[in-house]
């Protein structure tokens, strides 16, 4: 997914969501060092592939995106819950995500 | 009078963890989701590692057994709710057998001799959501006995009753 597309389609598919525009965006470029694991909390939150990283994991709770797999039928660039991000080069590699984050309701 | 349907989605799952997307389509005239089941039904038939219970005097001690576990289930409604399923699935009740001294050991209980009564759990979701993604992932261990194995989701729905 593009950056492009990604802004198109993130405000469809917040209003799918219910939230309308009460949402934040944030740039996340995660930079890994050689097989790092990382954890991410995603909890009510979602974590949009823009791009197709090369030796790069991403799991979580909606599936998986690594065009390495061979034990998958699809691959998710629209990730929430817990999150594990892994490098499987043998030098620093990067991903970019967009965070979607929800805003909290105002309580009056 | 209501009117209900049931839609299955079935796959097999070939690989130790594989993992499957699929997608479950919703009749138009669905007026909500009532509840969704999961099942697996195993292609090739090994006893499962520690499966089945023991029955008969071995009752009498207490031997827990985990059940062996063949993967998870999440479905995701393209509407508001998000989630609305998340379910583990295991291949045997290792501990069926407990507390029952009818067996003998040439005739233990097993899942397809002594099953609960399978229901579905509820999601009261409402019909508007036309699609639901689902995601299947395989959770067997490789260092135990693996299965090839087919693994089935059940959506019920409530359909619309024409007024007359």
């Amino acid at each position: 997914m593009t950056t492009d597309l990604a802004l198109e389609y993130i405000p469809r598919r917040m209003r799918e969501l219910g939230y309308g525009d009460q949402y934040l965006l944030r740039f996340a470029h995660l930079v890994l060092q050689p097989n790092e694991v990382r954890s991410i909390d995603g909890s009510d939150q979602f974590f949009i592939l823009v791009e197709e990283p090369v030796n790069i994991r991403v799991e979580s709770d909606m599936g998986i995106f690594d065009m390495n797999a061979s034990n998958t039928n699809e691959m998710i660039y629209e990730h929430q819950g817990q999150i594990t991000v892994t490098n499987q080069f043998e030098i620093p590699n990067s991903v970019r995500f967009i965070q979607v984050i929800p805003k909290n309701d105002k309580k009056d | 009078m209501r009117k209900e349907k049931v839609i299955l989605t079935s796959f097999a799952i070939t690989q130790v963890g594989q993992i499957q997307g699929f997608q479950v389509k919703i009749p138009r005239d669905a007026k909500r989701i009532i509840g969704i089941e999961s099942s697996v039904s195993k292609r090739i038939l090994m006893p499962a590692p520690g499966g089945g219970g023991g029955g008969g005097i071995g009752s009498l001690f207490v031997s827990v057994n985990p059940n062996p576990i063949m993967g998870e289930f999440k479905l995701q409604s393209s509407g508001d709710a998000n989630i609305i399923f998340a379910d583990t699935i295991y291949s045997d009740d290792a501990n069926i057998g407990q507390g029952d001294f009818s067996a003998t050991m040439q005739f233990p209980p097993k899942d397809f001799t002594h099953l609960y009564k399978p229901m579905e759990t509820e999601a009261n979701e409402d019909g508007s959501a036309t699609l639901i993604k689902g995601i299947y992932t395989d959770k067997q261990n490789p260092v135990n006995q693996t299965y090839t194995y087919n693994t089935n989701i059940y959506v019920w729905v409530e359909l619309y009753t024409p007024k007359k």
